[in-house]
């Protein structure tokens, strides 16, 4: 049997002797993974509010039955960290993780689970809200909007009620998934979402998000945070973000990250918006050309480089001019004492900096690249520009939204229907 | 570090921050606006030209009040009148702005159609062509779009200045009548005053320039500016109303028996010449059309707010029907009653008024009292002086609101 908050608040508690104690303002809950628990119940006293433990409720009818004499009640007073489901909850915006969206909780409802009563779920529908008035409503067509509790987390810019119902369900989801939450919220939202997020996953989050969205957000979070969360991103896409800001405000972050990260990110700046040079991550392997394969493997071992910066091995002469390229296939399977330069390709594809970021999307697609080698007018190999950088930067950003949204309706459908 | 007086900075900062105070005052002065004022002028000369200034000073106490709510809690006021106040409250309150709104678009429509006659266009035209092209702008643009789009119609208001030195008024006697309050104790005196105040103060713009802060994501450090781009706002609003109410009082005052915002135009032909009444029109049109945008679409995102329904004009029919539902109901009956052969204009526009003056000295409370919640607005409460100031102005609406009702309740010529 279910019972909605709405029908419990107001009921009449009354003791063992049908006695009036009061009636039912709040109840404190505990907040579990996927229920959460009701402790006790809270009623007014002498304006004061109070609380009395769940486990003297007898019954729930059509009052609020206890099972002791009014004389031998003790209520307590209201901890500082009880969440009361009325106070907390009732009435206030939360949540949906899983339809990626924020909804204000019309109505709460409750049932005994495992012989424990609790909160199932939160009614975020029109039948909710008429309910709260004393309307209902038979039938309501379409989605009756009722989540469950495991799905929602609470959105309170007031930290307190952060700290109380914690339950980090956002920083699960795919950050793809958190940048469409985003554009639901207020920028002030958006910022306390981003500041319960991990560097990596906010970094992630905000290379997902609209324009218009990370610069509220970075409006709105601390400098400090920023550029703590640029660095967990690659040099093109903390560039792109960068020159979205007022010159003075993205120097002030680059001050802030490591000297090696604000000198790379310089170096991607320096190129105009639309070039190959833009889009290039300055981070490489390249070694000399009097390497062995052998010596090449153990400087991999030691640099331990990222996955997309390993997919080929660049070779270099004296001049650190780009002569030949190998791939980790033709590096690991050759002898470990021939030189790199005799069996490497030396006939490389290669993209000048200065050139349109669309030539390198068309090399890269003509030779069925991974990675691309970017050079200078001096045929210095300055950057890579791998496949995602490319699809990112040439498929336009609707489209990306569009086939995330259409992934989970697809699945959110194929749930249903199991 | 050199010290400037001018800086490009702080013109940038500014111009980010402007926006919201503004439009909204300025969307204020909208097609029954514009019709009450002309009346007004033409019914009772300069002698309504003192309420300018107090409305002025009302309207900036007011929606700084809602600026600042906006800027402290991040909130829109749906969202925080339900936190606070509960659900029957809210649904009470989205139920009167929800039939004042519409009585207002209703208006709107009205004053397309108007303007249109003014041209010899038929309403049956103007009407129909203009609720779609309103449902075709809210649906293809961004509402960030069309908020710019907003603010370059603003300009068309600029008609009604130059259509006011056009008409050559009298200057002493507007100086005077502006600085020296006469009240007339008759019935029609009182419906004016309240007409003017109920449509230059509405409940609706409280709702939407708090809104449009939360959405610009304004801080306190911005706080000063916002509070600029209210004032500008609202002298601006000031302004309009001053000249419109000027220009129909020295062109018709005493001379015919004005009763229709469409004699109003068609009196200024002979009086101001041919240029001040097409101005006059374009004026009317434009402030008609941009309220016939703005009003359904932002009272539908308010009332979604407050009840806790999708909303959004991102999102499909299936995803957020009641939002469409909304929106949709206030063009089309809008629209709709303006084509019931025969109807007359004017009580629509007065009808729209009373509405929203009932509704405003309600929202201008629940405003006060958010506002000197600490916990709430931590220590950006109001200031008593401040809450003097509103609460007299609460006191004089609700008053005037009540002698409204019982005036309109009584069978009258107006």
């Amino acid at each position: 049997m279910i019972i909605h908050f709405s029908a419990l608040k107001g009921k009449s508690i009354v003791d063992v002797e049908n006695q009036f104690v009061s009636k039912l303002e709040d109840v404190v809950i505990i907040d579990g993974e996927k229920f959460a628990e009701v402790t006790a119940i809270v009623y007014r006293a002498n304006g004061d509010k109070v609380k009395l433990p769940w486990k003297l409720v007898d019954s729930l009818n059509k009052y609020v039955y206890l099972h002791i004499k009014k004389s031998a009640l003790q209520p307590e007073k209201i901890n500082q960290n009880d969440i009361l489901l009325s106070e907390h909850i009732l009435d206030k915006q939360l949540i949906d993780v899983d339809g990626l969206k924020v909804i204000r909780v019309n109505d709460i409802i409750m049932a005994k689970v495992y012989d424990k009563f609790s909160v199932v779920s939160v009614d975020a529908g029109i039948k909710g809200f008429a309910r709260r008035l004393g309307i209902d409503i038979p039938f309501v067509k379409g989605n009756p909007n009722i989540i469950p509790w495991e799905f929602v987390e609470p959105l309170q810019t007031d930290k307190n009620l952060k700290l109380k119902v914690s339950r980090q369900k956002i920083a699960k989801l795919h950050p793809a998934d958190i940048a469409d939450l985003l554009e639901e919220l207020s920028p002030k939202e958006r910022a306390t979402v981003i500041g319960s997020l991990d560097d990596q996953t906010a970094a992630r989050t905000l290379v997902e998000s609209e324009p218009d969205i990370r610069k509220s957000v970075f409006d709105n979070i601390k400098t400090l945070r920023i550029a703590a969360v640029l660095e967990k991103m690659s040099f093109d896409e903390a560039a792109d973000l960068l020159s979205l800001m007022p010159d003075e405000r993205a120097n002030e972050i680059l001050k802030l990250t490591s000297p090696e990260f604000s000198a790379k990110i310089a170096e991607v700046l320096g190129y105009s918006a639309g070039s190959a040079g833009r889009i290039m991550t300055p981070e490489f392997i390249a070694v000399p050309e009097d390497y062995t394969a052998e010596l090449t493997i153990n400087t991999l071992r030691e640099l331990m480089p990222k996955a997309e910066h390993a997919y080929y091995i660049y070779i270099v002469n004296k001049e650190s001019k780009l002569i030949g390229v190998l791939s980790m296939r033709e590096l690991v399977t050759s002898k470990p004492d021939r030189k790199v330069t005799e069996f490497m390709n030396n006939r490389v594809i290669k993209v000048l900096d200065k050139d349109p970021k669309e030539e390198a999307a068309k090399l890269i697609v003509k030779y069925n690249l991974m990675v691309l080698p970017v050079v200078d007018q001096f045929d210095h190999l300055i950057g890579i520009i791998t496949m995602d950088d490319v699809l990112a930067n040439v498929v336009p950003r609707s489209w990306r939204k569009i086939s995330y949204k259409k992934i989970r309706k697809r699945r959110k459908s194929k749930s249903a229907a199991k | 570090m050199k010290i400037k007086f001018f800086s490009w900075k702080a013109v940038l900062l500014f111009l980010a921050v402007v926006g919201p105070g503004i439009i909204t005052a300025n969307v204020d002065n909208d097609a029954s606006g514009i019709a009450t004022y002309s009346l007004a002028g033409a019914k009772f000369g300069y002698l309504l030209l003192w309420t300018v200034i107090p409305i002025t000073i009302l309207m900036i106490l007011v929606q700084d009040m809602a600026a600042r709510i906006g800027i402290v809690t991040g909130k829109g006021l749906a969202d925080l009148i339900r936190e606070n106040f509960g659900v029957k409250i809210t649904f009470l309150i989205m139920v009167g702005l929800f039939i004042a709104n519409l009585m207002t678009t209703i208006a709107e429509f009205a004053g397309i159609a108007v303007a249109g006659q003014i041209f010899g266009i038929s309403k049956f035209i103007t009407v129909p062509v203009c609720a779609f092209a309103a449902w075709w702008l809210i649906k293809r643009l961004k509402y960030k779009t069309l908020e710019k789009v907003f603010l370059i119609l603003i300009i068309f208001y600029l008609a009604y200045i130059i259509s006011g030195f056009l008409a050559k008024p009298d200057w002493t006697n507007v100086a005077k009548s502006t600085l020296s309050p006469t009240i007339k104790f008759e019935p029609v005196y009182f419906a004016f005053l309240i007409a003017i105040i109920g449509t230059s103060i509405t409940p609706w713009m409280q709702f939407y320039l708090q809104g449009a802060i939360v959405e610009k994501g304004l801080k306190i450090e911005h706080y000063t500016l916002s509070r600029i781009d209210v004032v500008m706002g609202s002298i601006m609003t000031g302004v309009v109303m001053f000249f419109i109410i000027m220009v129909t009082a020295s062109t018709m005052y005493g001379k015919s028996d004005v009763t229709d915002i469409g004699q109003v135009a068609s009196a200024l032909v002979p009086l101001a010449g041919i240029y001040a009444a097409k101005l006059f029109a374009i004026g009317l049109f434009f402030a008609a059309f941009l309220g016939a945008c703005i009003l359904p679409i932002s009272t539908a995102y308010f009332i979604c707010e407050g009840i806790g329904l999708e909303s959004g004009i991102n999102k499909s029919f299936d995803e957020a029907p009641q939002f469409y539902i909304i929106m949709g109901f206030l063009i089309l009956i809008g629209a709709c009653i303006l084509m019931v052969p025969g109807i007359s204009l004017i009580p629509l526009f007065i009808l729209s008024q009373v509405v929203n003056g009932i509704l405003l000295p309600f929202i201008v409370v629940f405003m006060v009292l958010i506002i000197n919640n600490k916990k709430i607005m931590k220590e950006y409460v109001n200031s008593f002086l401040m809450n003097i100031a509103i609460m007299a102005g609460v006191v004089v609406l609700t008053i005037l609101s009540v002698l409204l009702v019982i005036t309109s309740l009584l069978p009258q010529k107006v």
